[in-house]
């Protein structure tokens, strides 16, 4: 047993051409017996017909340029200096990735360096988690703000650590690839600054 | 993917040609809904302000779903923004009732948008949608945000809301 409520609809549906979302013959069986609804039945094509007929005939006005002009305006009150993504940082960071790759990747594969065969794993592994983050920043900009709290995170652990373990007795090799990470940070955040509020400043003509 | 939402990706990208093209093509649908959701004396207004909002929303357009229904989900929230706003204005100012008479002398065409503005938003929304902007129920249920069954329940209510609105209108003028 159907309820009125349930008919009304499936012929309200029926009548935009939409699906009823009820039995066509369950429908047809109600209505017959159902005064109500058949009354509704036969008035909801005539409403629907009204209503389609009149919109055409409101011609709207055109006011492309009003709504441009309110756009620029819009953006020049945001205070958005025209960024381009940074691509000078970006190009940066891609090159300062690869070189964080090629540093930590051996000693992923030798475990070599001061501290035991596994920590050193563990921190080549944190090494090349930074650099991957680096890359995506490079290829997906937009994505950049969002990686900069774990990023920062990890490269200030990664030298704190190092500090508090080998004080002066930092090799060349250590000293480079976490001043490689800070001036990667600095560059994702020039990045992400790039990126942010960017929005308005892409609509301008190049 | 269809030319609207090419033309959008194009605008988003820095196009501007393409972007003016799109605001052309589709700002007559966006004053429609704001004039019917809200007050013609207001659409102008509003649709300025979807635009707004649409191009700083834009560099998250993705495609994913199309410029057409991604814009005017924009005109629904400006324009339940814009009825919140009234409803605050009123309950402030305590509005005279609106002028029976006046809209007694309208032409039957206009009756019909003041039945619609009789309908409560959650109807009238999905009704405008689907019978002045004609979107389909799949549509409409993306700028609204809310399953197709719910679309189609809530535009079977406002057709029988409406069909009642009319009946007692005719039996009042009927009695007059």
């Amino acid at each position: 047993m159907v309820s009125c409520d349930r008919v009304v609809e499936g012929i309200s549906a029926h009548v935009d051409g939409e699906d009823p979302g009820i039995d066509e013959d369950e429908l047809a069986e109600h209505v017959a017996r159902c005064a109500s609804c058949r009354a509704f039945a036969q008035r909801a094509p005539e409403l629907a017909r009204r209503l389609r007929l009149r919109p055409a005939e409101r011609h709207v006005v055109d006011r492309t340029s009003e709504i441009l002009a309110a756009v620029d305006r819009d953006d020049r009150a945001a205070g958005s200096p025209p960024r381009r993504g940074a691509p000078a940082a970006r190009w940066a960071l891609a090159g300062l990735a690869l070189v964080q790759l090629a540093l930590a990747a051996p000693a992923l594969v030798l475990g070599d360096g001061g501290a035991s065969v596994h920590a050193a794993r563990e921190v080549a592994a944190f090494e090349i988690a930074l650099a991957v983050g680096f890359l995506v920043a490079v290829l997906r900009p937009a994505h950049a703000a969002s990686l900069l709290p774990v990023v920062v995170t990890v490269a200030a652990m990664l030298a704190v650590a190092t500090v508090i373990d080998f004080g002066g007795r930092l090799t060349a090799i250590q000293e480079l690839g976490h001043v490689g990470q800070m001036v990667g940070v600095g560059l994702l955040w020039a990045v992400a600054r790039g990126r942010g509020g960017s929005t308005r400043s892409r609509l301008r003509p190049t | 993917m269809d030319e609207l939402t090419e033309r959008l990706l194009a605008g988003r990208d820095g196009d501007r040609a393409s972007l003016a093209a799109w605001i052309r093509a589709t700002q007559a649908e966006v004053w429609r809904l704001c004039a019917h959701l809200v007050d013609p004396g207001e659409a102008d207004d509003l649709t300025q302000e979807v635009y707004l909002r649409a191009c700083r929303a834009l560099p998250g357009f993705r495609g994913d779903a199309s410029a057409r229904t991604w814009l005017l989900a924009i005109a629904r929230r400006t324009c339940a923004d814009a009825v919140r706003r009234r409803q605050r204005r009123r309950r402030l100012a305590r509005v005279a009732p609106v002028d029976r008479e006046a809209v007694a002398d309208r032409s039957g065409e206009v009756e019909l948008t003041d039945l619609l503005a009789r309908l409560d938003p959650d109807r009238r929304t999905p009704f405008v949608l689907t019978q002045v902007l004609g979107l389909t129920y799949a549509e409409t249920a993306a700028v609204c945000d809310c399953p197709v069954n719910t679309v189609r329940s809530r535009i079977a209510r406002a057709r029988r809301q409406l069909l009642q609105e009319l009946d007692r209108d005719g039996s009042s003028a009927a009695g007059a």
